[in-house]
């Protein structure tokens, strides 16, 4: 037992001889002051004693409370009051006097508690850095001693290893290019400038390596803002940081062939911009180029051996195009099966063409996917920094109109960009924003060409062909517009609107000539308009606003507009035979000239296109390759039991090749040409022969 | 002979309460666990159980076992004081 403590001794007390004696000197005491006998009887005490117990001085004494024991290191007791709480003491043993101990009690409650709540924070303090998972710090500043908890130096590997009472344990190990911006927000924040200290930076591992850390933390500060204290918290979030590089990664680089995606090369192509327009600025000669990419026919591919298949053929063509590139080149997809490459500092627009003959080399190679043999080529457009852009979209554009001018002239071709490319863009651009204002502003007129029976020479019907004269610019071919309607959808409200009004005519006609059934009109339908899922009925309403029957009217498809969503074009061909529509293949020959799909869908005729017309009557006659195709046509259309119509023709002896294959119709300028709807009328009212 | 029969009366929470609930169970180690009888009493939890021997001061460690139930009260760390002032220190101190 000589672990205990010693017991206090105690201090020597005035000798007394009587009680009475003694009183004066206890009163005297703010604390209570008590005596004990032998027997640990209260013997004597102060009134403050009295109060303490809740008593009167007669009721204590002779109450027996023990033989006290006093520790050196201060004893407490806890005077208990029941039903009324509990007063923590402090025990001071004043000495022994004539056979009495005297002790002093004195109330410390206050500082009992506030030192039990100073030990509970403690111990949360203990078992939050035990249980949180992040690192904990704590930075004297006055002192500079800095203090790192067991989970903050597991996180760096250094749980074995000593450590020093140093704030050099940290920021001795932070990444060198991440130190200056620590210290820097550090300063800040010590400095009173921020209210939080946050600061994401790399820590090197003790076992090897770098873990990026979020330090958090905040200073304590005195009445005059000087930081006094320093702490916070350090979390490892190195797998976010991870997370993050690969979202980042997929931001910018396309998931399917790894490549920089269209994000990535617009700022390259910003970069390279910027630094065109610094070497000119030091007259220093600076060229790039962009090579726009698409490939021929990659829908057939995609529509032919699947998705899949055509997928793994663009990772085939990115790798084949890395290997034409040199090192310091871009070559990104930018989406669907189209690549774009930038070309860095070059000598000048031929190199670029050299690229560009080397790229159609290197994917001339077939390709071999799934056992299928694959031939690819591309339409490469060029656009190089001598035009003289600001803008990546700029240079994107104009390689984008050099492209479809290589697709224009064929397949595997590339195109230079230049000036009057820009300029045809540009009109091709107005034309555009004045076609959306040409029906509002009357400009677009429908006129009507004669179809003609073979059988009987006399006008069978009429094509519905919409004309567009330009208020400024007069007269603008169909050609010239057709397709910019098509490719900006406005071919979908323009058709309509041609509908309507060749149905209006159709009817003042039939009103007229006082025979409802005086022709047959044919309108062509796009293949956007063939997309619209409510085409039925938007044509069942024109037909009832004008009171046209349905088998007056004939709709003429192109063979791709069908084949491009077959299934769906199918079902809305169905709908339009129920409204007692007739439908015509336009331009046969020229595309697919797929033998099922004429008997899949219900086609009641056939349009020979006026490529195989236009030279019949030649020298060769009926014995040209021209002359066989029609003939074939012609024989096809009668086997399978649909109506054949010829168009194009423009002369008597094409008129009489067609009568002698025994086509049904014809059309063309040799009959009429197009004209507006009272000429049209004038001319079934005439009922000229051929 | 009956064993020592003793009752230490604490509060539960308090500090004092704590430590002189692990002296008196060094003290009956010390003294040999069959050679003394411990029971703890919290006046946090039963109020009134000091009543019977008007103990006011916690914690106060009695002998029930001998006439007039001697008792010391304070710091318990001492076990040698402890156990002479409750005449244990025959028993087998």
């Amino acid at each position: 037992m000589s672990e205990a403590p010693e017991e206090r001794p105690y201090e020597l007390v005035p000798q007394r001889s009587s009680a009475e004696r003694c009183e004066p000197w206890i009163e005297q005491d703010h604390d209570a002051l008590l005596a004990l006998d032998a027997a640990g009887k209260v013997c004597s005490l102060n009134s403050a004693a009295a109060r303490l117990f809740g008593s009167t001085r007669e009721e204590l004494l002779g109450t027996r409370l023990g033989t006290p024991l006093a520790a050196a290191t201060g004893t407490e007791l806890v005077l208990h009051h029941a039903g009324q709480g509990s007063v923590t003491l402090e025990l001071v043993p004043l000495g022994d006097s004539a056979a009495r101990r005297w002790l002093r009690l004195r109330d410390i409650t206050s500082l009992a508690q506030a030192r039990d709540e100073l030990a509970s924070l403690r111990d949360r303090a203990t078992l939050f850095e035990c249980a949180t998972s992040d690192g904990l710090w704590h930075w004297d500043l006055s002192a500079d001693r800095a203090h790192f908890s067991a989970r903050w130096r597991e996180l760096l590997g250094l749980a074995h290893e000593r450590l020093d009472d140093s704030i050099g344990e940290w920021l001795d190990r932070i990444h060198p290019e991440d130190l200056e911006r620590v210290q820097a927000e550090l300063r800040v924040h010590i400095a009173g400038a921020t209210e939080l200290y946050e600061c994401e930076h790399r820590l090197q591992y003790h076992g090897g390596g770098w873990r990026w850390v979020l330090c958090r933390g905040k200073a304590s500060r005195d009445a005059q803002g000087r930081a006094l204290q320093f702490a916070g918290s350090l979390s490892d979030i190195t797998h976010l940081k991870l997370a993050e590089e690969q979202l980042a990664h997929r931001s910018f680089y396309d998931t399917l062939t790894e490549l920089p995606n269209r994000a990535l090369f617009h700022d390259r192509l910003r970069h390279a911009l910027r630094r065109g327009a610094r070497r000119a600025a030091r007259r220093s000669d600076y060229v790039f180029a962009v090579l726009l990419l698409d490939l021929d026919r990659f829908k057939v591919i995609n529509e032919s051996l699947g998705h899949f298949a055509g997928d793994r053929l663009l990772v085939m063509i990115a790798r084949r195009l890395e290997l034409s590139l040199r090192p310091g080149d871009t070559v990104a997809r930018l989406g669907g099966d189209e690549f774009a490459i930038l070309l860095d500092d070059i000598g000048d627009a031929s190199d670029a063409v050299k690229v560009a003959d080397r790229v159609h080399g290197e994917l001339s190679a077939p390709f071999n996917i799934g056992g299928h043999e694959l031939f690819v080529s591309s339409s490469i457009g060029i656009a190089t920094s001598l035009t003289g852009y600001h803008r990546p979209e700029d240079v994107l554009r104009d390689a984008d109109t050099a492209m479809y001018r290589a697709k224009a002239s064929g397949r595997a071709r590339h195109a230079l960009f230049d000036s009057a490319m820009h300029a045809h863009a540009v009109q091709q651009l107005q034309i555009e924003r004045d076609l959306r204002r040409a029906i509002e502003r009357h400009e677009m007129r429908v006129h009507y060409q004669p179809i003609v029976s073979l059988a009987t020479g006399t006008i069978g019907g009429f094509e519905a062909l919409v004309r567009w004269t330009h208020s400024e610019r007069g007269p603008i071919s169909p050609a010239d517009f057709i397709p910019i309607a098509e490719e900006t959808g406005l071919i979908v409200p323009l058709g309509r609107w041609v509908l309507r009004q060749a149905c209006m005519e159709l009817a003042t006609w039939q009103r007229k000539l006082g025979n409802p059934r005086a022709c047959t009109l044919s309108v062509n339908l796009s293949s956007k308009q063939l997309n619209q899922p409510d085409l039925a009925h938007q044509i069942a309403q024109i037909l009832v606003e004008t009171g046209v029957k349905g088998e007056d009217l004939q709709l003429e498809i192109t063979e791709s507009a069908i084949l491009e969503h077959p299934d769906a074009a199918k079902s809305i061909l169905l709908k339009l035979k129920e409204l007692g529509l007739k439908l015509s293949i336009d331009d046969f020959g020229t595309g697919y000239s797929s033998l099922s799909y004429l008997q899949r869908f219900p086609i009641d005729s056939l349009k020979i296109d006026r490529s195989f017309v236009q030279h019949l009557g030649s020298e060769r006659g009926e014995h040209s390759d021209d002359a066989r195709i029609a003939r074939t046509i012609v024989m096809i259309g009668r086997n399978l039991g649909k109506s054949v119509v010829a168009e194009g023709v423009e002369t008597a002896a094409q008129l009489s090749l067609m009568r002698a294959v025994e086509c049904d119709h014809a059309q063309g300028y040799f009959f009429s040409k197009a004209v507006d709807g009272d000429a049209a009328m004038a001319l079934m009212a005439a009922g000229r022969r051929w | 002979m009956s064993v020592p029969r003793l009752e230490l009366f604490v509060h539960g929470s308090s500090r004092a309460g704590r430590e002189a609930r692990a002296h008196a169970e060094r003290l009956k180690a010390a003294l040999g666990e069959d050679n003394v009888q411990l029971a703890v009493i919290d006046l946090e939890l039963q109020p009134e159980a000091g009543k019977a021997l008007d103990v006011r001061l916690t914690p106060t460690l009695v002998r029930r076992d001998l006439p007039g139930a001697p008792r010391v009260f304070g710091s318990l760390a001492d076990l040698g004081a402890s156990a002479r002032a409750l005449a244990l220190a025959e028993v087998a101190l």
